[in-house]
């Protein structure tokens, strides 16, 4: 006999379905999958406030689809502000990163007056993410992202208890009280205004309640003590006129690096355009044994080799502290090109002045991942020369005397820990230690005839980035370069082969394809077979629309401006590059903390299993970025 | 075709499904009536008729939607046709829009009735207007199977105004699109009987969560709550014509 009753798929299935269906991504699944998903579903009520999940519930147990109602999501500092980091309303998914890691959840979710939701096992979940590609994507686009988040606030949790400064908001990381003073007023009734108040800075605003200056106790030795002021003379006389002023919104991590490039111990924080308070150096470094400021400037005031061989180890010193306290990548890696940057401007300017080489007369410039700001805790030197052109017949000896200096310079940065390149892309090789013509030359030939070597060239001279010097000449050079290199579809279109040839490691049967590298059995080369494949997709991408970008990430985001609606697809590539970043950095810090030289050869099996996961989905982003490189480039 | 079928087809009271549901309520246990409303299995129920005499009318369909643990269980929801021993009236097909096609499609009551004993019990039945749907299942029930079933059913259309009647006004009995309106509930595919199933779940939820925050933790105190605005309706009534 037929079972008479009929279940879900003939009663509410089809109702479900069409309900689910207004809403990504089930407007875009196979309705298989859909009529798969729905009779596993579950519908569960939350009175208004109650709690949907917080992080004590332990392991996420299910997917939740808002059928009706809305439901904020707090993180912990928002919980103590009130107010809630999102808003998910009808149709959205939750908590999609806690369950592909399988973590809880670091967010509290509360309903906001009558809540029905739907709810999927979580073990349905992983089913469905292996069955509907649809639901694969959709889950996995923000995914990386999503993970690095969490994992950073369960690194930072277990290290500190608190998420670390430099990756807060300024907002967040305002003194309770900024002393204020109008610049009419005396120095000591601002002092004393300081004193009662306990800060070591005054912000002195002007009627519309702009910053005009600001006074600190360094500026009470320098330019009160010192300078025989008297303490009647009025502020404004004895400040620091026009300080800099961040929006409130930036990131720590910004005002540092401003801090570090600028040399500057205090930056005023503003609220459209008002000032709205004062942050110093310790507030943003209160928890750090090394500060960014204080090797910077360790850099600056470097005399001589021996004092910067000491600085360029603090540079390890404090990327590896910051790499411990879970900075992601991006800003790792930037960070430690800012203060290789310092450090080469250095080197530059001390070994010049001993050579008599004019600075005005050359631009020293940074290639590869240098040129980049991708730099990991294994850089070999990637620079080259660029010289004002001179009169041919004095063209050799200029030359001589420049590849000389360059020579000192190669050395000395060496002698702090950057390797000399072993393919000899340095500026005291003769080949990269150009005029202004020769390199435009070099240029023009790889572009126009370009076989193997020169494709190889373009991965690495095309990442170029003016350091120092006459760094309006090699901007001049970069622009050029960049002009041209958008009309040369032929030599584009031979870059994005090239980089095409270069696939994601990602097996079929295996999750990942392994092999021996260097001795290192069934490892990945994960500068080679991970981020390159970003850096390389990206490059061709920057380079065809004429954009100057030179970093990855700043290259896939001219990318996203250009093209809006691909946003949500860049965000993810992006994501998934800064994983890849991360993962390499992580290696390469276990294998200094071990005591062997750092490599690029991670194994997959040593990863812990959230990060395998996350790994091989950002391997898939990889995949994707390059079908969009094959798309373009109807390759 | 012939709707002669129906009158001369027999119910076939012996069939395995009608032994299996004789067998089945015979060895179930009753709910726990003192047990906390998360360890009990409710089953929300709604049919559909050929008529609004619950001594009278024939079964169409019975939609039922399970409760467990705080949650509807979408897939152990189920919507069983019944062929009724006569088709309904045209204007009753208007109601539910179940055609004479659709009737002669449907399940003999017996075995019907016998699939959805098994489905949706051991459970606490509850429905909306529930006395009405508790009434033509029982009536059906001993007639086909030979089972009474109870018919103190909860009553959501009851136990709704209980639990949110502002204490100023007195507690009214509506009907179910007021509260799905209120509560902002999208019913989809109302008027079928999952469908009306499924919308009374989705109240019962709101009721469990209700009574729990007014200490009402089991049925017996839902059954109570249930009485109370019984007679206190009873006495507006009585009250009203004595004024």
């Amino acid at each position: 006999m037929d079972q008479p009753s009929r279940p879900i798929a003939a009663a509410l299935a089809p109702a479900t379905v069409e309900d689910l269906r207004r809403h990504a991504p089930f407007d875009r699944m196979d309705r298989d999958d859909l009529d798969w998903l729905v009779v596993r579903l579950s519908v569960v009520y939350f009175a208004p406030d109650a709690v949907v999940m917080s992080p004590d519930d332990g392991i996420v147990q299910w997917l939740y689809v808002v059928k009706q109602g809305a439901v904020p999501g707090f993180s912990p500092e928002d919980l103590a502000q009130g107010s809630p980091r999102w808003h998910l309303s009808v149709g959205e998914c939750f908590p999609l990163g806690a369950l592909i890691a399988k973590r809880p959840v670091t967010s509290r979710y509360q309903a906001a007056g009558d809540v029905f939701c739907y709810r999927l096992p979580a073990e349905d979940f992983h089913t469905l993410l292996s069955r509907s590609a649809a639901f694969r994507d959709f889950a996995t686009q923000r995914l990386a992202a999503l993970l690095i988040e969490s994992r950073r606030a369960q690194l930072a949790e277990t290290a500190t208890g608190s998420r670390q400064p430099l990756e807060r908001s300024l907002r967040e990381m305002l003194p309770e009280t900024t002393v204020y003073a109008t610049p009419d007023e005396s120095v000591r009734l601002v002092l004393e205004r300081m004193r009662s108040g306990r800060s070591d800075s005054a912000v002195v605003v002007d009627d519309t309640g702009r910053a005009s200056g600001i006074f600190t106790l360094r500026d009470l030795r320098d330019r009160v003590a010192l300078a025989g002021k008297d303490v009647a003379s009025a502020i404004r006389d004895v400040m620091t006129p026009d300080p800099v002023g961040l929006p409130a919104d930036t990131m720590g991590f910004e005002a540092a690096l401003t801090m570090a490039e600028r040399g500057f111990r205090h930056v005023v924080v503003t609220d459209n355009g008002r000032a709205a308070g004062c942050l110093s150096e310790s507030d943003l470094f209160a928890m750090q044994r090394i500060g960014v400021p204080a090797v910077a400037a360790e850099l600056r005031s470097a005399r001589d080799l021996t004092d910067l061989v000491r600085a360029s180890g603090r540079i390890g010193e404090l990327a590896r502290e910051l790499a411990l306290q879970a900075m992601p990548a991006e800003h790792l890696t930037r960070l430690v090109a800012t203060l290789n940057d310092a450090l080469t401007r250095r080197v530059v300017a001390l070994v010049a002045a001993d050579c008599g080489v004019d600075l005005d007369d050359f631009c020293w410039l940074a290639f590869g991942s240098e040129g980049r700001h991708e730099q990991t805790f294994l850089t070999d030197q990637d620079n080259g020369l660029l010289f004002r052109d001179v009169d041919p017949t004095e063209r050799e000896a200029h030359r001589a005397a420049l590849l000389a200096f360059a020579r000192q310079v190669n050395d000395a940065l060496a002698a702090c820990g950057f390797p000399l390149c072993k393919g000899q892309v340095m500026a005291s090789n003769p080949r990269w230690c150009l005029s202004f013509p020769e390199w435009q030359a070099a240029f023009g030939a790889w572009m126009h005839k370009p076989d193997g070597p020169a494709l190889l060239n373009a991965s690495i001279f095309f990442d170029l980035r003016p350091l120092c010097g006459n760094t309006a000449l090699g901007a001049e050079l970069a622009h050029w370069l960049f002009a041209v290199a958008a009309g040369e579809p032929v030599f584009l279109r031979l870059l994005a082969e090239t980089a095409l040839r270069n696939e994601p490691p990602l097996g079929v049967i295996r999750d990942f394809v392994v092999g021996d590298h260097d001795g290192h059995a069934d490892t990945l080369d994960i500068k080679l077979n991970g981020a390159t494949l970003f850096v390389d997709a990206a490059r061709v991408l920057s380079l065809a629309s004429g954009e100057a970008a030179a970093g990855t990430a700043d290259r896939l985001r001219g990318v996203a401006r250009r093209r809006p609606a691909a946003t949500a697809e860049i965000e993810g590539w992006l994501d998934a590059f800064h994983f890849v970043q991360h993962v390499r950095l992580d290696h390469q810090m276990r294998c200094i903390s071990e005591g062997r030289p750092a490599d690029n050869y991670v194994s997959p099996d040593a990863l812990n299993a959230l990060d395998r996961r996350i790994l091989k989905e950002a391997l898939r982003q990889a995949r994707k970025l390059q079908e969009r490189l094959r798309l373009d480039f109807r390759l | 075709m012939s709707f002669g079928r129906w009158w001369s087809r027999k119910t076939d009271s012996d069939s395995a499904v009608v032994r299996a549901a004789r067998d089945h309520w015979r060895h179930i246990a009753k709910p726990e009536e003192r047990a906390p409303f998360s360890a009990l299995r409710f089953s929300v129920v709604d049919t559909e008729t050929t008529g609004l005499d619950p001594y009278q009318a024939e079964l169409l369909s019975i939609g039922t939607c399970p409760v467990e643990r705080g949650a509807i269980v979408l897939t152990d929801s189920l919507e069983i046709a019944v062929r009724p021993r006569a088709p309904s009236g045209h204007e009753n097909v208007l109601v539910h829009g179940i055609g004479h096609a659709q009737q002669a499609a449907g399940d003999a009551q017996a075995e019907a009735l016998g699939s959805w004993l098994i489905a949706a019990t051991p459970g606490v039945l509850v429905g909306y207007h529930a006395l009405f749907d508790a009434t033509v299942i029982a009536r059906a029930a001993r007639e086909s199977l030979d089972v009474r079933l109870p018919l103190d059913w909860l009553d959501i259309a009851l136990l709704l105004p209980a639990l949110t009647a502002d204490p100023a006004s007195r507690a009214e009995v509506r009907p179910l699109d007021y509260w799905l309106q209120r509560f902002e509930i999208a019913a989809t595919g109302r008027h079928g009987a999952a469908a009306d199933a499924y919308a009374t779940a989705q109240l019962l939820l709101l009721v469990l969560h209700r009574a729990q925050v007014r200490g009402i933790h089991d049925v017996r105190g839902l059954r109570r709550l249930q009485q109370d605005l019984l007679s206190k309706l009873a006495n507006h009534a009585s009250g009203g014509t004595g004024a």
